[in-house]
């Protein structure tokens, strides 16, 4: 890491105009929403550079919905502070080949008999309706990777909805100025898929 | 490891800032607050003045700064940036099928990271990561609440958990930087909550408490406020360290020495990158 870093350095005394910008403040345009998984990182799988990306990362890039309960908000107060703060213009939440954390939630037991941990469960439990939905589609017979990425992308889309439970997102987005993103990383195939969320609600029409 | 020891200056303007809601709202009731107060006193018009035009100064400079940043920053369209971005990585892929044919079946990084949202502190750049080498936690401040029984999502405790429990990494370091907005919204905020700003920000941040009281213990009243900025964000890495440690399954680790716990301090303002370790030792008990 030594090494690494006084190349860092060197780098950073080459591009003094764009740190001396930095050092002022952030306008990052994205905020992106990764897991932690060490295999996805966004910065190096995209090319962002420093100041590019607000970004956020926790097992199974998960985001709960807008809730009024007490309790350790890392999402919200990421979302809130991306939106309202730093006004970026894009969120993206990317979901990945392979997520152990999809995987658990997939082999959660309803009775909870084959619980494994202390809080891994109760985490990745946000995405149970994922889970639901995945089971529908997939039939039964299909390949246990189908239905892993299959539910991996229906996280995904979870979390972009419940991103538009918080009011500081919705309006932006209803205004225009804020545009959601879901995406899927494969990277057993080399692979990136992008795709929008829209959400319009036409006119209303009397009877 | 023995690293290059940082110096700090910082100061940000991001947590300061108003929201998109509520800025038009308190500007106009600001604006119709002095109009009434200076009818009741006209003989402090001169000073409002001098006040307005130092205010106009500052927020000038604001919009020059942010001006600035986006001159230098790329201005392609981001997504159209990301997609060339990941074009680049294809390439790399493509070249580095052996790497990648591995990860694609597990992932055994020897370190987890917990750094801050901040888009200038990606410590995969920072650091020269490659992929598969670090399990990376990001959120505001970089911090780690203790250990609770209360219910509620825990992002942070689940990733450590399945971290040390089930990657197995031998080393964790929570990294704090150089104008930090987290912490400084954590130094200006009032006991009684009188200048609350958000709905979630704030109790986000308030689990570093203890830091910002060490740290305006620590600092003289009349130090530079980035001396107390910068002590803040060392103690609020101190405090997450500790809260990783009140986890029984990280204190195991640590006490088998399976498991190193660092602290760091990224410095973007001077380039530099200090780190230190947490050590943990508990002697054996001596009969009086």
């Amino acid at each position: 890491m030594r090494k690494a870093f006084e190349e860092f350095k060197a780098y950073f005394k080459k591009e003094k105009e764009l740190f001396d910008a930095l050092a002022q403040s952030q306008h990052p345009k994205w905020m992106i929403i990764a897991c932690s998984d060490s295999r996805v990182d966004p910065a190096l799988v995209l090319g962002l550079e420093l100041g590019e990306a607000f970004i956020l990362r926790n097992i199974a890039s998960l985001i709960p919905p807008h809730s009024k309960q007490s309790g350790h908000k890392s999402g919200a107060s990421a979302i809130e502070y991306a939106v309202e703060h730093l006004k970026v213009e894009h969120i993206m939440i990317v979901g990945h080949s392979r997520c152990g954390g999809i995987k658990a939630l997939l082999e959660m037991k309803e009775d909870g008999s084959n619980r494994f941990s202390e809080y891994i469960e109760d985490w990745i439990q946000i995405a149970q309706p994922a889970s639901e939905i995945a089971k529908a589609k997939v039939p039964h017979d299909s390949p246990f990777e189908e239905l892993w990425t299959c539910c991996v992308k229906e996280s995904v889309n979870l979390s972009l909805r419940n991103c538009m439970s918080y009011p500081f997102v919705k309006i932006p987005m209803e205004k225009g100025l804020l545009t959601l993103h879901g995406a899927y990383f494969d990277f057993v195939n080399g692979a990136f898929d992008v795709w929008k969320l829209k959400c319009k609600i036409d006119e209303h029409q009397s009877l | 490891m023995e690293w290059i020891i940082c110096r700090s200056v910082a100061i940000g303007n991001c947590a300061s800032r108003m929201g998109r809601f509520g800025n038009e709202n308190a500007y106009e009731t600001a604006i119709d607050s002095l109009d009434n107060l200076l009818k009741n006193c006209p003989e402090l018009k001169e000073k409002a003045g001098k006040k307005i035009e130092e205010l106009v100064k500052e927020l000038s400079l604001e919009a020059k700064v942010e001006h600035d940043v986006k001159a230098v920053v790329s201005q392609l369209d981001p997504v159209e940036k990301i997609r060339k971005g990941f074009q680049e990585f294809k390439a790399h892929f493509k070249k580095e099928q052996t790497l990648f044919k591995a990860l694609a079946e597990s992932q055994h990084p020897k370190w987890m990271i917990i750094a801050c949202s901040d888009s200038r502190v990606d410590p995969a750049l920072v650091l020269g990561l490659g992929l598969g080498e670090a399990f990376i936690v990001r959120n505001i401040a970089s911090l780690v609440p203790p250990h609770s029984k209360e219910s509620g999502h825990s992002s942070g405790a689940s990733a450590i958990e399945y971290a040390v429990l089930h990657l197995k990494v031998e080393h964790i370091m929570i990294v704090g930087h150089s104008r930090c907005g987290g912490i400084k919204a954590l130094l200006g905020m009032k006991e009684d909550g009188s200048n609350r700003f958000s709905e979630y920000i704030e109790d986000w941040i308030a689990i570093a408490n203890n830091a910002s009281k060490t740290a305006k213990a620590k600092c003289s009243h009349d130090s530079p406020f980035e001396d107390q900025w910068t002590c803040c964000v060392k103690e609020s890495v101190n405090v997450s360290l500790w809260n990783c440690m009140s986890y029984p399954f990280v204190k195991e680790a640590v006490q088998q020495k399976k498991l190193a716990l660092h602290g760091a301090y990224f410095d973007f303002v001077n380039g530099d990158f200090q780190r230190w370790a947490l050590n943990y030792r508990v002697d054996e008990p001596e009969s009086l």
